[in-house]
Formats: structure tokens, C-alpha cells, sequence
């Protein structure tokens, strides 16, 4: 418990790349465009398409692969299981039967197709969280969904929250640590019992935690008050989001991407007949 | 100690508090009010610009009340007070009172609000509205002041408690303050946090003429400064220089205050008859002047 306060957020991995330089509104913009782009995509030659455009994402970030495919292993247990069910249940021409175990033809693309979607996916969207620090990727939501203030969302206040979020949690987490330690001081036993019995032994570090944290709460809007905070209205920034060439350079890449990935994923131009002349995948 | 409304006066009086009251109240679920307790009883005084306040006082005797009075955190049920002459009453100048008179409180992780020292400090220009071309400018000038210039892209959970409490300083100066008001700053550091941030407090008051007030639980904390104002029951009860303030130290008593450390220790001398050429109220002082009592013993 005393690391906790260790944990970085958002898991940025600090280093001097173009992709850590871009603007952080084309990151979460890119990010959003390849997903959609992998459930986009359907043939082989798209599917090598998103490689090579992964490829040259993590290339350009310059974050270490090890550390990218560390962030993999949180997500192995529901990647083997998406695996295996597909593999298993999905009806078609047999492949290889086992007893009652049948591995069909449609089960293995799929399965792999599923694969390759997941893992594409979370790397994707991790070189995003590995290159943008967790203010940079506030500003970023702020600025992208202000559109949405037109319809009343407040999307100032929620930027707000969020970041007062990302700041108060390592404070809170010490909180935990040090209210953990004096109540196992008292006797309190958090790590035996059932499941039930462990969350009920639970409400005596919840309460003063709560507690704490609505006085900290009260605190910090006293103090924002003080500093003249009154909402979004007349607010200027120190560091404001400006588009740079290399921004323009990267939605012009992504928007070519998307163009092909449909023309090629969808095969839209039956490029899939020279892979497998006997039609289709 | 002044009520008087003489314009002359006001102009010089950067702080202006006229029959000063105001009662918490709580109420139950139908509004009805449960209970009604007095932190402020009029209180009227006067501050001159560019000085050093030490506002002194135990818990509950409204000192804390009479701070967030002074920029408009709290507005007063009855009386006036200007601040630098505007009215905390008047809603369409709030923002410029609290920039002109700007408050650091106790806990220092509860006022910061910015991940990276930087952008903490940027907080109230921003909510000014300051161009973005200025803000830059205003933050490294304002780290400098408090000499954290080179933590400024530090994150403030790495700081210590003095090092945070002289961000929170500098997020103040950022906004260009004239008054700096400082809610027990100290309370939650160690001593060598209280020095940092008290000598940080100083210097501004010294060279750049910003009226400081300092409440203060610590004695000596208030020895060093140009006024002494000590509240009782949301009273003034005393008002004057450390000096006089300390050497009545039976008084103080009476208020469940102590004097510092080194008048304690002239005050235990003179019961033992060795009485002092005056009352020390800081420790160079009480050296200097048993040094003097014992040449003359010789």
C-alpha cells in the first residue's frame, strides 16, 4: 500500500517524440479514427494496412515496445477467452472435431479476427495514454467536446472535475494507506474472511476516507473561490491548444488512412482475388 | 485603530473593517434556525498599507472568520468593510477584491489545484482572464519571488509542506495582490517549512510593501510583526505592537494566550529578582539583554 502513491496515472512514458509533441486533440482524434478503422476493415490486405499504420504510431512515439506489450498483459485473460469461445462456438464447417469439441472453419477467422481487432486496439489507444499526460488529455476532451455546450452539457465543469480528479488521487490513496494503518492499529482486519466479510470489514477505512475527503472537498473550492475562479466564462489559458503544421500533417495522414482502409478492408477493389483466388476470405 | 470614515484616511487604509458582524447559523430541514453562534461582535480596525499583521487569538475566537471576511469568502451580516475601497458588499467587484487581497490557507494540499507547479500557479490569472502572453511571465516572475522557480514543472506531490505552501504563495502573487492574508500557513509544517514560508512572507512584505496579515497560533510568529491584533469571542480585545501586547502577559492569560518563548523566560527571571533592562520578545533580544544584566552583575 505505501507504493500507491508511486503509481503514475495514465501511465506517460516521458520522451521527446513527434507523436509526444502533437497536438493532444489529433491524439484522442487519431486514436478514435483507428479504432473505428479496425472495425472497419474485414480483409487481409486492410488488416496489413492497420499493421503498417500501427507500426509507424508506436515507431514515431518512440515508447518502447516492452512497455506497450506490458500493458498487454492485463488484458491476456479476456483476449484468451474471446479467443476460445469464438474458436469453440461459432457454427460452420468443421475443421477439427474433438469429441464434443468442434473447431470450425468460421470459428478460426473470427477467432483471430477478434484477435487481431483487441490487440490493435489496445495498443492504439495505449501509445495515446503512454504520449499525453493526463492534463494534456482534459484540455484535449475540453476543447473537443465543446460543441456539446451548445446542447447544454457542461463541458468545462467536467474538463474541471477530471483534472481535479487526476490530482486528488494520490493524495487520497496516502489518505487510504494512512487511515488502513490506523485502523489495523485498532484491531481492524482487513485480508481474512469470505468476500462479504472482507467488503463489511471495508466500512471502517470508507467512512473517514469519505469523510476526509469531503472536507478536502469543501477546502478546495473555498481556495478556488479565493482565486477568483467564477466557471469557464472570461477564463484565459497559459498553455492554449494550438494547431501546429505537424497537426495538420497528422489529420491529413489520418484521414488518407481511413480512405484506404475502407477501399482496401472493404475491398472495394477485390484485391482479396489475388490472396485467395477461390473468392472472399 | 480607527473607525473613522475621514476620506483622507480611507485612501491610506488598505484594510477598513466598520462594526464587523457575523453569526453561523445552522438551520434544520424547514429552514427554522436550530442554533446561532457569534464569531464576529463588531469589529471595527483599520490597516495601513504596507504593513505586517499579526491577527492572535485561541480557537473559536473568530479569527479565521474575520480572514475569510477580508476577501469577500464571507460577507458580513452587519457593517462594511473595504478593502483597498471597495465594498465586499458590492457582488459586481468580488473578483476584484479577492485579487487585491489574496488568501493562502492551512492545509497546503487542499488549495492546490494544478497538477504541475506551473500550472497551479496560472490558476487565478487564468480565471482573470489574463492575455495568454502575460501568464508565463506572471508565474515564473511570481516562483521567482518565492524562489521555487526551478521546481516549476514539478509535480506538487513531490514538494515538501513549505515548498507547497510557497507554491500556494506564489499562485497569490500571480494575481498581483496587495494585501497577502495568511490563514495559520505554518500550522501543518515542520520548522524548517515554517521558516522557508515565513521568511518568504517577510521579504515580500519588506521589499515589495505587500500588507501581509499572518493568524497565527504561534507567538513567536507574531513577535515579528508591526501590529498585534488579539481576538476573544469574536471581540478585539487587544490591539498594539508585539511589545505591548507581550509585556502584558497576565492579560493574555486571562484570554488562554501565552506570551513567546523568551518574555516567558524574562518573566520566570524577574520572579527570581533578576529583572530585565525590558520585555524580549524574540530570542536575539532576550540574549542581548541578559548579556547586559550579567556585565552589570560583574
Amino acid at each position: 500500500m505505501a507504493m500507491l502513491k508511486d503509481i503514475t496515472l495514465g501511465q506517460y512514458y516521458p520522451a521527446d517524440s513527434v507523436i509526444h509533441r502533437l497536438d493532444p486533440r489529433v491524439k484522442v482524434v487519431v486514436t478514435l479514427g483507428f479504432i473505428v478503422s479496425l472495425f472497419v476493415i474485414s480483409t487481409i490486405p486492410g488488416y496489413l494496412l492497420a499493421a503498417l499504420f500501427l507500426w509507424l504510431w508506436i515507431r514515431l512515439s518512440r515508447v518502447p515496445l516492452r512497455f506497450m506489450l506490458r500493458g498487454m498483459k492485463s488484458v491476456f485473460f479476456l483476449l484468451f477467452m474471446t479467443v476460445v469461445f469464438n474458436l469453440f462456438l461459432t457454427p460452420g464447417e468443421t475443421l477439427i472435431s474433438w469429441g464434443k469439441l468442434v473447431i470450425t472453419k468460421e470459428g478460426v477467422r473470427i477467432a483471430s479476427l477478434m484477435a487481431i481487432r483487441l490487440v490493435f486496439l489496445i495498443l492504439g489507444s495505449s501509445v495515446m495514454t503512454f504520449t499525453t499526460t493526463p492534463t494534456r488529455l482534459t484540455d484535449a476532451l475540453e476543447s473537443l467536446m465543446r460543441p456539446l455546450t451548445r446542447l447544454h452539457v457542461p463541458v468545462h465543469e467536467i474538463a474541471m472535475m477530471m483534472s481535479i480528479a487526476l490530482r486528488f488521487i494520490p493524495i487520497l490513496m496516502e489518505e487510504t494507506d494512512k487511515i488502513m494503518k490506523a485502523q489495523m492499529a485498532r484491531g481492524a482486519d482487513f485480508e481474512s474472511g469470505n468476500i462479504i466479510k472482507r467488503a463489511k470489514n471495508l466500512i471502517p477505512l470508507l467512512v473517514p476516507l469519505f469523510i476526509s475527503a469531503f472536507r478536502r472537498a469543501n477546502d478546495l473550492a473555498m481556495a478556488m473561490e479565493a482565486r477568483c475562479y467564477h466557471g469557464s466564462e472570461g477564463r484565459t489559458r497559459m498553455k492554449p491548444l494550438v494547431y501546429a503544421r505537424r497537426d495538420r500533417a497528422a489529420y491529413l495522414l489520418l484521414l488518407l488512412y481511413l480512405v484506404l482502409s475502407v477501399v482496401i478492408g472493404r475491398d472495394l477493389l477485390h484485391l482479396s482475388s489475388l490472396f485467395f483466388p477461390g473468392g472472399g476470405v | 485603530m480607527s473607525t473613522s470614515a475621514d476620506s483622507s484616511r480611507a485612501a491610506r487604509d488598505i484594510l477598513d473593517a466598520r462594526d464587523l458582524t457575523f453569526r453561523y447559523v445552522r438551520r434544520d430541514e424547514e429552514g427554522q434556525v436550530v442554533q446561532a453562534t457569534v464569531a464576529l461582535d463588531g469589529v471595527s480596525f483599520s490597516i495601513r498599507a504596507g504593513d505586517f499583521i499579526a491577527i492572535i487569538g485561541h480557537n473559536g475566537s473568530g479569527k479565521s472568520t474575520l480572514a475569510k471576511h477580508l476577501n469577500a469568502l464571507l460577507l458580513p451580516d452587519q457593517g462594511t468593510l473595504f478593502v483597498d475601497g471597495l465594498d465586499t458588499h458590492d457582488a459586481a467587484k468580488i473578483l476584484e477584491i479577492r485579487r487585491t487581497a489574496g488568501m493562502v490557507f492551512q492545509n497546503p494540499d487542499n488549495q492546490i489545484i494544478g497538477q504541475i507547479v506551473e500550472e497551479d500557479v496560472a490558476f487565478g490569472p487564468e480565471n482573470l482572464g489574463v492575455p495568454t502572453e502575460k501568464i508565463l511571465t506572471r508565474v515564473e516572475n511570481a516562483l521567482s519571488r518565492v524562489d521555487m522557480l526551478k521546481k516549476r514543472h514539478a509535480s506538487p506531490n513531490k514538494l515538501s509542506g513549505g515548498q507547497k505552501q510557497r507554491v500556494s504563495i506564489a499562485g497569490i502573487l500571480a494575481m498581483k495582490p496587495k494585501v497577502l492574508i495568511l490563514d495559520e500557513p505554518t500550522a501543518m509544517l515542520d520548522p524548517s517549512g515554517r521558516q522557508e514560508v515565513l521568511s518568504a512572507v517577510h521579504a515580500l512584505n519588506r521589499d515589495e510593501g505587500i500588507t501581509a496579515i499572518l493568524i497565527t497560533h504561534d507567538m513567536e510568529e507574531a513577535a515579528d510583526a508591526d501590529r498585534v491584533i488579539v481576538m476573544d469571542r469574536g471581540k478585539i480585545a487587544m490591539t498594539g505592537t508585539p511589545r505591548e501586547i507581550f509585556s502584558r502577559s497576565e492579560e493574555l492569560a486571562t484570554l488562554g494566550l501565552a506570551v513567546p518563548f523568551p518574555t516567558q523566560v524574562a518573566d520566570l527571571l524577574g520572579k527570581q529578582g533578576v529583572s530585565l533592562p525590558g520585555t524580549p520578545i524574540n530570542r536575539q533580544e532576550l540574549v542581548a539583554m541578559i548579556l547586559q544584566t550579567a556585565s552589570a552583575f560583574k
